[in-house]
């Protein structure tokens, strides 16, 4: 499913070098990516994405070599194949939460917003709890809820792939676990592989496998997690 | 992209005193050209409607500016006068035909003006209440003076004496209301109408024998030197008389209507003498020279509009500047879902087009209100 090679992400002269020879993850896998700050995993999750260009090597997620995309293609790819949950959750602040998990579709003229998108938000609020929640704005949220607005958003698509930056970061242990649980049994019914960056290593049990960038050739920075 | 306006409706929804700022700048500056450039041309359009309207106008030698104006709109000092002679004179040209007017008094601070029955045929005047001039001593208000003095047909009105500390001077007037005139939209709802001789009754020329003051007490009042003035009642309208020739009676301007372009020019010929101490001039043409110096001080004005719309576009783009900069994280967010650069473009795009237009309606709304609520102003501009 997710094939690296010979990968190198440099950031310009800052230092920071993130080098991984060789990865494979399999379709559906669930991956858990560790290392200290400043080792890479946010790199790799947007590498991954296509939101950032590698300096050398490939990357492949499904049957697209990501790495030799054009800008455009890049896009596209991430429109249809990727689901994003990032730490601070970023919700667009003047959308309400039911806009919120539409998101992708307002923005993206590839993605085709019908009823039948309608209906998938509101089975996907009703799982993650949110159906009395939609009209709400973030700001009105609690932290839980809003982190469950960004699962849906992310799930909205049905990606092939779920990237999650530290999205429990900011959640107690116990409402991390939950959400993790809810992240994971919703990308169960699709079939998505996770890649899941923390720094909790109490939630490692619930991966099928742990990557640990200190592992790779990357270098730290003092400027903090990339 | 249905989205686009979506989010750009939402994010001004939400973000309403930011708007509301935005929204107050561009307005205002949309709005203050708009409502000048409105104001200058229906100042225009009266002024030179009622200056084509009128084809000539002698006075006494002056100020062209100030007869012009005071002939036609009652406003400012009343120039000097000339004599009823005047109008013999053009009567015995037959080359035009003439409506007299003497307008040097006021009446519950508005200028009265001593006129004949051509005038509110000319003028397309009618009464809306009341009755015409029926006999000496009477007036009609205009709209707007009937209005701002709260008085009906029947009510008096004392005209005001020409020099408050001169106790040896006429009489002030009593005037009975006999109506009151149309709105018109011009300069003849400000005044008060009354005829010629009514004016020279309160200029001291004529006056009666009897119940020449307003009754017994009045009569005392007036011995103790307080306030006295005249009035004609049905008694004493008989007893009326002018003192002197009337070709020595004075007026103010007199209009003068030529039966042809020939009779205009010949007309004028006359009054082209160095030792002339009239003059007759073409209102159109003197409110043309005055729309002239307004015209130049509008460019100026319009310069400074320019500039100040320069300055406030500027702010819009650094408002904008500073908003992209401030809603980094959020673009960055929707660039890592798939949102193209153009689409976040066109999202902020939307924004500011939105806030144009209703920045663009608002300013069309206000000046219109402005424009429906002062349109009586712009006869009060003209002194």
């Amino acid at each position: 499913m997710i094939e690296i090679s010979d990968l190198e992400f440099q950031y310009g002269d800052a230092g920071f070098r993130l080098c991984i020879p060789r990865l494979s993850i399999g379709q559906g896998e669930k991956v858990a990516i560790v290392g200290p700050s400043g080792s890479g995993k946010t790199t790799l999750l947007m590498l991954l994405a296509g939101v950032q260009v590698a300096s050398r090597g490939t990357i492949r997620v499904a049957d697209s070599i990501v790495s030799s995309l054009s800008d455009a293609d890049r896009r596209r790819f991430r429109i249809a194949n990727i689901g994003f949950v990032f730490q601070e959750f970023e919700l667009i602040e003047y959308l309400s939460a039911g806009e919120n998990i539409l998101l992708p579709y307002l923005i993206n003229r590839y993605l085709k917003l019908d009823a039948s998108v309608h209906e998938f938000a509101g089975d996907l609020a009703k799982s993650m709890g949110l159906s009395d929640k939609l009209a709400r704005f973030p700001g009105r949220l609690s932290q839980g809820e809003r982190q469950r607005v960004a699962i849906c958003r992310a799930m909205i698509t049905s990606p092939d792939v779920v990237l999650a930056d530290e999205a429990t970061g900011s959640l107690d242990p116990n409402t991390a676990k939950s959400m993790l649980d809810l992240l994971i049994s919703r990308a169960d019914a699709r079939g998505a592989t996770v890649l899941f960056v923390t720094h909790d290593h109490s939630l490692l049990d619930r991966f099928d496998r742990t990557i640990d960038l200190v592992d790779y050739h990357a270098t730290a920075t003092a400027a903090g997690d990339r | 992209m249905p989205g686009t306006f979506l989010l750009a409706r939402r994010y001004i929804a939400y973000y309403r005193g930011r708007t509301a700022i935005l929204v107050a700048a561009i307005t205002l500056t949309i709005y203050l050209p708009l409502v000048t450039h409105w104001a200058i041309r229906q100042f225009q359009e009266q002024a030179m409607s009622r200056a084509r309207a009128t084809p000539l106008i002698v006075g006494a030698k002056g100020s062209r500016f100030g007869l012009a104006i005071h002939a036609l709109h009652f406003r400012g000092d009343p120039p000097e006068s000339i004599t009823m002679a005047e109008i013999d004179r053009i009567r015995a040209s037959k080359l035009a035909t003439v409506i007299p007017l003497f307008a040097r008094f006021r009446a519950g601070g508005y200028v009265v003006v001593g006129t004949t029955p051509e005038y509110y045929v000319f003028r397309g005047l009618a009464v809306s209440e009341g009755e015409s001039l029926g006999r000496l001593g009477d007036c009609v208000l205009g709209a707007s003076v009937a209005q701002q003095l709260e008085l009906h047909p029947g009510d008096r009105l004392l005209s005001e004496p020409d020099n408050l500390f001169d106790l040896s001077g006429p009489s002030p007037l009593n005037m009975r209301v006999a109506g009151i005139l149309e709105p018109t939209g011009t300069a003849d709802d400000d005044v008060i109408f009354a005829d010629l001789k009514t004016t020279w009754i309160i200029q001291g020329i004529g006056h009666g024998h009897e119940g020449a003051s307003g009754g017994d007490h009045q009569h005392k009042a007036s011995r103790a030197n307080l306030a006295q003035y005249a009035e004609v009642t049905d008694d004493n309208l008989q007893t009326f008389h002018f003192h002197g020739t009337s070709e020595e009676f004075p007026l103010t301007a007199i209009i003068a209507r030529p039966d042809s372009e020939k009779s205009e020019a010949l007309l004028m010929g006359r009054y082209l003498s160095p030792d002339e101490t009239k003059q007759i001039l073409k209102p159109v043409e003197v409110v043309d020279e005055l729309m002239e110096i307004i015209l130049q001080a509008r460019q100026l004005f319009d310069l400074g509009m320019i500039l100040l719309a320069a300055a406030t576009l500027l702010l819009v783009g650094l408002v904008m500047l500073l908003s992209l900069r401030l809603r980094q994280r959020e673009m960055n967010t929707m660039f890592r879902l798939g949102c193209s650069r153009t689409t976040i473009f066109r999202i902020q795009a939307a924004e500011l087009a939105i806030a144009l237009l209703l920045s663009s309606l608002l300013a069309v709304v206000l000046a219109w209100g402005s424009m429906s609520v002062s349109a009586s102003l712009f006869r009060l501009w003209i002194v």
